[in-house]
């Protein structure tokens, strides 16, 4: 059955890449790189938070987000060796895609407001303080690393349940598992897409186009 | 007469023993000029800045003039890097300055060049090429901060 819907996997193999060149462009100063690329994934982001609202059921939100107690026992069961294949993100995983989410904002916020102190700073910095742009430029750096350590439990997870014999990586490429239950929903990706080129074009017109223009 | 001999004595010898503080050998004077020196070649890099990204008109006087400050400017900063105590105090430059002070001298010393070649380059208005010496002279901005300058 189709799990994944083709915006999913695109979202989620482009953010892969996305934070990828993010962090070489920004080891390497290469300021309006960085800048195009998180605009880029701001407009990927906000597309897929309203995704999961409105879109595929396994997209939603109001799907994967269960209480803490339903992740807590679903760990439990893990840990006696009970492992299965969700329809979806798990109960546990799903708390991992709204700390992911999370912190990808906050990533991209602090981004907005940090400067490199040479030549580059973000299009809200002139906003604030020069030493309140620097403090948050500091907080940019440190909490990436806590954005790698989620992304390092992540894949741990993935490795963690191919050894038990199930393969997540296959559906978040092909879209498709061989599972049994409910087909879930899925909707068109052509409204997904819709937003998202919206939410670029708005991105473009509002800061995005110095850099662009710089770049080409 | 016996007394302003004396006062003349006496001042002269109060002039003698005492050396006046300043950059190069008192640690907040130190500081301080290197500070000066930062702000002034951040002034002057960020003029040329907006012009090569486009963001103020393009004049090539005006950036040739920046881009021979720049290069001044580059040669003051590093030697008030020597003073004693200067590691200590109001400063954002990291005790790896010191600790590793052969490549902090050494990335300084490519600055200067960088900063040298941009000049010379800006006179010809061959703008590809200032763009570039341009690249190269910031590049060592970015080098330097990230093993020297606290965040």
């Amino acid at each position: 059955m189709k799990i994944w819907d083709s915006f999913i996997r695109v979202y989620h193999w482009s953010q892969v890449i996305l934070l990828g060149s993010l962090w070489y462009t920004a080891e390497e100063g290469l300021m309006e790189w960085h800048f195009s690329f998180a605009y880029l994934l701001m407009a990927f982001l906000i597309t897929r938070i309203v995704w999961g609202f409105i879109g595929s059921e396994t997209a939603k939100f109001s799907h994967f987000v269960t209480t803490p107690k339903k992740a807590f026992n679903y760990l439990i069961a893990i840990r006696n060796s009970k492992v299965s294949h969700s329809i979806g993100h798990n109960p546990a995983g799903g708390y991992m895609v709204l700390g992911l989410f999370s912190l990808l904002t906050f990533q991209l916020l602090t981004g907005l407001f940090s400067n490199d102190d040479i030549l580059s700073e973000g299009p809200l910095a002139s906003l604030v303080s020069y030493e309140t742009s620097s403090l948050l430029t500091s907080i940019h750096h440190q909490s990436f690393n806590v954005l790698l350590a989620f992304i390092g439990l992540h894949i741990a997870a993935v490795l963690f349940y191919r050894f038990k014999g199930i393969n997540l990586l296959s559906p978040m490429l092909t879209g498709v598992a061989k599972l049994t239950g409910t087909t879930p929903i899925m909707k068109h990706v052509i409204i997904a897409w819709g937003i998202f080129a919206v939410m670029s074009l708005f991105i473009y017109y509002l800061w995005a186009n110095e850099v662009v223009s710089y770049l080409f | 007469m016996k007394a302003i001999q004396s006062l003349v004595i006496a001042s002269t010898l109060l002039a003698s023993t005492s050396v006046l503080a300043h950059t190069f050998n008192e640690a907040n004077k130190a500081i301080k000029y290197r500070q000066a020196a930062f702000t002034m070649i951040a002034g002057n890099v960020s003029e040329m800045g907006e012009m090569i990204k486009g963001k103020t008109e393009w004049n090539e006087a005006t950036f040739s003039k920046r881009a021979e400050q720049l290069s001044q400017l580059s040669l003051m900063p590093l030697d008030a890097f020597a003073v004693e105590g200067s590691d200590k105090g109001k400063t954002n430059a990291l005790p790896e300055v010191w600790k590793n002070f052969s490549d902090f001298e050494a990335n300084f010393v490519q600055f200067q060049k960088d900063t040298a070649n941009l000049a010379s380059v800006s006179e010809t208005g061959d703008k590809a090429a200032i763009r570039k010496a341009f690249g190269k002279t910031v590049k060592n901005c970015k080098a330097c901060h990230t093993d020297y300058k606290a965040k």
